[in-house]
């Protein structure tokens, strides 16, 4: 594998779960608002699903590219130096990383959709 | 030669790189820029859902001790950083007197903001309203970065004390990262707690 393939496929692991629940976070926020407020009949169910959806897929996505950069720097060190050791270390960063993404991604989820929406604690 | 051999010697041929302590530092910065992007949220959406903020009978906030005690802590940002170089260069003796200089201005910046918090709670309750709550919420966990910050460093002029080693010198520069993240979170936590004033 290309030292640039590698480099993405390390990136993309680590980052893209956390930008995801991001999106999910923020737009959510956004929707909810949005819907508590009336603005033209927003429901927030769908939006709810399909942004869990699509959050716990890019998750998943960032999992198996953590898990291909890992298995293809098995051989390196945990404490190497240099681009392999920064690549291995941030594989098994994302590898534990997005897990718990999954999870927080699941629980937002549901708390939009079980929650109601409009009620402040 | 296994395609894994060739992928581990085409990123061993690149330049050289960050340590991993570095990085990891990289990490956890990234896990606390996170926390405190919540507070400032947290903050600036109960603020947008105030009548009056801050509310009345509490008194807005002083202008002069927070921005002379945060040009303060920024400052110590160049001790740190030439520390690091020093360190770097094997030059132990100027790094640990630069790391002690910026330890001795930090505890002074944190025993300054926490006789300005204690007057402060004997003004207002941190529980008397949503403003207090999240203004006091937003100085303490600042402050506590200072806190961490300042262990890290008491720790680390113990051990460059011995002698420097590879790994002290990398967890001098992650710990100088962290001092870079905490300054700018500062300004940003300051810039919040002062906006009642602009």
């Amino acid at each position: 594998m290309s030292r640039a393939r590698l480099e993405f496929l390390q990136w993309f692991g680590l980052l893209a779960a956390p930008l995801a629940w991001t999106v999910q976070l923020v737009a959510g926020f956004g929707i909810a608002d949005a819907a508590c407020d009336g603005v033209g009949g927003v429901s927030v169910t769908p939006y709810a699903v399909t942004l869990t959806t699509v959050a716990l897929a890019v998750t998943l996505a960032a999992e198996a590219a953590a898990v291909l950069v890992f298995r293809e720097l098995a051989t390196v060190a945990d404490d190497a130096s240099g681009p392999a050791g920064r690549l291995r270390f941030f594989a098994t960063a994302a590898l534990l990383g997005n897990a718990l993404f999954f999870v927080i991604i699941i629980l937002s989820g549901l708390g939009s959709l079980v929650n109601l929406p409009c009620a402040q604690s | 030669m296994s395609a894994h051999d060739a992928s581990v010697r085409v990123v061993r041929a690149g330049e050289a790189a960050r340590p991993n302590g570095w990085w990891g530092m990289a990490i956890f910065v990234a896990s606390e820029a996170t926390l405190f992007g919540t507070l400032v949220g947290t903050y600036l959406y109960l603020r947008g859902q105030a009548h009056h903020w801050p509310p009345a009978g509490v008194p807005r906030p002083a202008l002069l001790a927070p921005l002379g005690l945060t040009t303060l802590l920024v400052l110590t940002a160049l001790p740190l950083v030439l520390a690091a170089g020093w360190a770097r260069q094997a030059k132990r003796g100027p790094a640990w007197r630069a790391l002690g200089l910026a330890t001795v201005l930090q505890i002074g910046y944190l025993g300054l903001q926490l006789h300005e918090l204690s007057t402060q709670i004997a003004q207002f309750s941190p529980r008397a309203s949503s403003y207090a709550s999240m203004y006091f919420t937003l100085l303490v966990v600042a402050h506590l970065h200072v806190l961490v910050g300042v262990a890290l460093n008491l720790w680390l002029l113990a051990r460059l004390a011995r002698g420097l080693t590879r790994y002290r010198v990398v967890g001098l520069r992650a710990t100088v990262f962290y001092w870079l993240a905490v300054d700018v979170i500062t300004v940003v936590v300051v810039a919040v707690q002062l906006s009642p004033r602009l």
